[in-house]
């Protein structure tokens, strides 16, 4: 079956609601006729707007708002239509949600999950595109997911609305909502807990770690290699940034040796730093080049489309970074992905909203 | 409660929330926070749940004078209005936000601030008055259970000591002690002997009960610490 990621959360926002007659969805845009660009449409016509409503812009309360609905029994989704926004519910996602089950000594639990869209291209400027995975993800209490496929987001919506106990925030690549996948995917391979990071390409010439849309670019430079160089990468998706499987990424890195991370953000205290902090703590020998971190340019992100294709890595720094680590050096003298072959196969966001 | 403040494992939350976290979901006390305002939006989160369940409850927030400077009272006014939400905000007037006297912290009066979200506003103005508070604020819940529309009832308050510790801070000359007279004359400990005849007792030994369970409980020990958490 093929699913597009648009589909595949609409299909888990319903089930949720169909399934449980005690979730309910929130946010701001999630009954107009965008539908969170299609992921919550026709949901408050079907279940009624007791159980699917808009609220006013004020997400530091609706964030608090959450956790009085999961104490009284229900299941809120709330919806952020830019992960940016999460930044104004920091104090209650921090301070109240991350806590509220250790704090009391477990007398309470406030299971809840927060969606929220990481935004990329056709201007989105520096409020509209950022990927704040690292600041959530380093608080005890609180998961962070980044599904990055339409299998990955029914098999881990599924398990977080209707089994897992925890506030559970996720975020989706704006990217990827157009894109079509086979499904069940990679992510069903492995058994298991569907929190679990997870195999998505094996190999032996070097380990990708990646996450969210960075799973697709990577794919992309690994069947590249693999036609121009026959190199053989090995990609994991990391799946969940505060419940990694830490073996299965030391399993690969002690058979490659090289390491690649791939991160939607920056590279400082990011996902490239825990996941080197893992090797560098518990198996440092494992490696036998410095770890390559692909990440987004230091800086703000710029709204200008001609300075916005520097700030982003692309296929081209991927494999850049593999025939560097395989070959030994910085000037290995292999062709790069040309523009022209990365935009055939980069859906681009075609915007504005 | 004496337990917990002690950080002892038989405390109401095994130590780990003290006095800053109490909660007592026994009587429908759900977590306080230190974070003033933290709380105002879980009461509204509660009382959508209840209208849901149709179980014709309120929900109240308590919080103090300085929580409606916080911008998250404003969007619970906002939203409990919006939605015709059960919340009684009670609001404990001190007039102080530690050692920042009122004057100092807000332009508004509460009672134009509750009205421009058309809610409705009660003031209490001797909030040492046992009798008067629960007969006012009974009137309140049942007006909110009968209509589901949110509440404001502010509740002028002393406060005899310092922010936290047990003395009084009336030498460092940010207040006045002057002031503390004309409270300490309502106060119902001084005012109404007979009550206090008839209930020191049983208080007391409540107390000192209280005061040997917490004194001879164990601490938590080291396993106790990653416990709860995901």
């Amino acid at each position: 079956m093929e699913l597009t990621y648009r589909e595949a959360i609409r299909q888990s926002m319903k089930e949720g609601l169909s399934k449980n007659p005690k979730t309910l969805i929130y946010g701001l845009g999630v009954t107009d006729h965008t539908g969170i660009f299609g992921t919550t449409l026709e949901l408050a016509q079907e279940f009624g707007n007791e159980r699917v409503f808009n609220t006013p812009i004020a997400e530091d309360s609706m964030a608090g708002f959450g956790v009085g609905i999961s104490l009284g029994g229900y299941y809120p989704i709330h919806i952020h239509i830019r992960n940016d926004f999460l930044l104004l519910t920091m104090n209650q996602l921090i301070n109240s949600v991350a806590k509220y089950k250790s704090m009391y000594g477990g007398l309470f639990e406030v299971p809840m999950l927060i969606r929220a869209v990481i935004g990329r291209s056709w201007g989105q400027g520096g409020q509209h595109s950022q990927s704040i995975q690292s600041l959530l993800a380093h608080i005890p209490g609180l998961t962070v997911i980044m599904p990055s496929s339409a299998g990955s987001v029914l098999r881990t919506y599924d398990y977080v609305i209707n089994q897992y106990r925890a506030p559970v925030i996720s975020l989706e690549h704006r990217i990827l909502y157009d894109y079509s996948f086979k499904v069940p995917g990679h992510e069903a391979d492995v058994p298991g807990n569907p929190l679990d990071s997870f195999v998505v390409r094996k190999g032996k010439h070097a380990t990708i770690i990646a996450v969210s849309v960075m799973v697709q670019e990577a794919q992309r430079a690994a069947e590249y290699v693999k036609e121009h160089e026959n190199l053989d990468v090995e990609i994991i998706d990391l799946h969940s940034m505060t419940h990694p499987r830490e073996d299965l990424i030391l399993e690969s890195v002690r058979k490659t040796g090289k390491l690649i991370v791939a991160d939607t953000s920056w590279e400082s205290f990011g996902v490239c730093s825990e996941v080197a902090r893992i090797v560098a703590t518990r198996d440092p020998g494992a490696l036998e080049a410095p770890i390559t971190s692909i990440s987004m340019a230091k800086t703000t992100c710029p709204t200008s489309k001609a300075l916005e294709k520097f700030f982003y890595p692309n296929t081209a720094d991927l494999v850049n970074a593999i025939y560097r680590l395989h070959f030994g050096k910085e000037n290995h003298g292999r062709e790069l992905p040309s523009e022209s072959w990365m935009n055939k196969n980069y859906k681009e966001f075609k915007g504005p909203f | 409660m004496f337990a917990e403040l002690y950080g002892k494992q038989t405390g109401v939350c095994k130590g780990k929330a003290g006095s800053m976290h109490l909660c007592a979901p026994q009587v429908g006390m759900f977590g306080s926070s230190a974070v003033v305002g933290t709380i105002i939006p879980h009461a509204l989160g509660v009382a959508y749940a209840s209208k849901l369940k149709r179980d014709g409850s309120v929900t109240t927030s308590v919080s103090g004078d300085g929580s409606t400077e916080e911008g998250v009272f404003h969007e619970c006014m906002n939203l409990a209005s919006l939605k015709d939400l059960p919340v009684l905000f009670l609001i404990e007037n001190n007039g102080l936000a530690i050692h920042a006297l009122l004057k100092e912290r807000q332009s508004y009066s509460l009672k134009d601030l509750t009205h421009a979200f058309r809610i409705s506003y009660t003031e209490i103005e001797n909030g040492y008055d046992i009798e008067g508070v629960l007969e006012t604020t009974s009137g309140i819940l049942e007006k909110i259970r009968k209509t589901s529309r949110p509440a404001v009832l502010e509740i002028q308050t002393y406060r005899s000591f310092e922010h936290v510790g047990v003395r009084t801070d009336f030498h460092t000359g940010y207040r006045n002690s002057d002031e503390y007279a004309p409270w300490k004359e309502r106060d119902p400990l001084f005012l109404k002997e007979e009550w206090v005849e008839k209930f020191k007792g049983p208080i007391q030994a409540e107390i000192y009960e209280a005061v040997q369970f917490a004194e001879q409980s164990p601490f938590p020990t080291q396993a106790e610490l990653l416990k709860d958490v995901y």
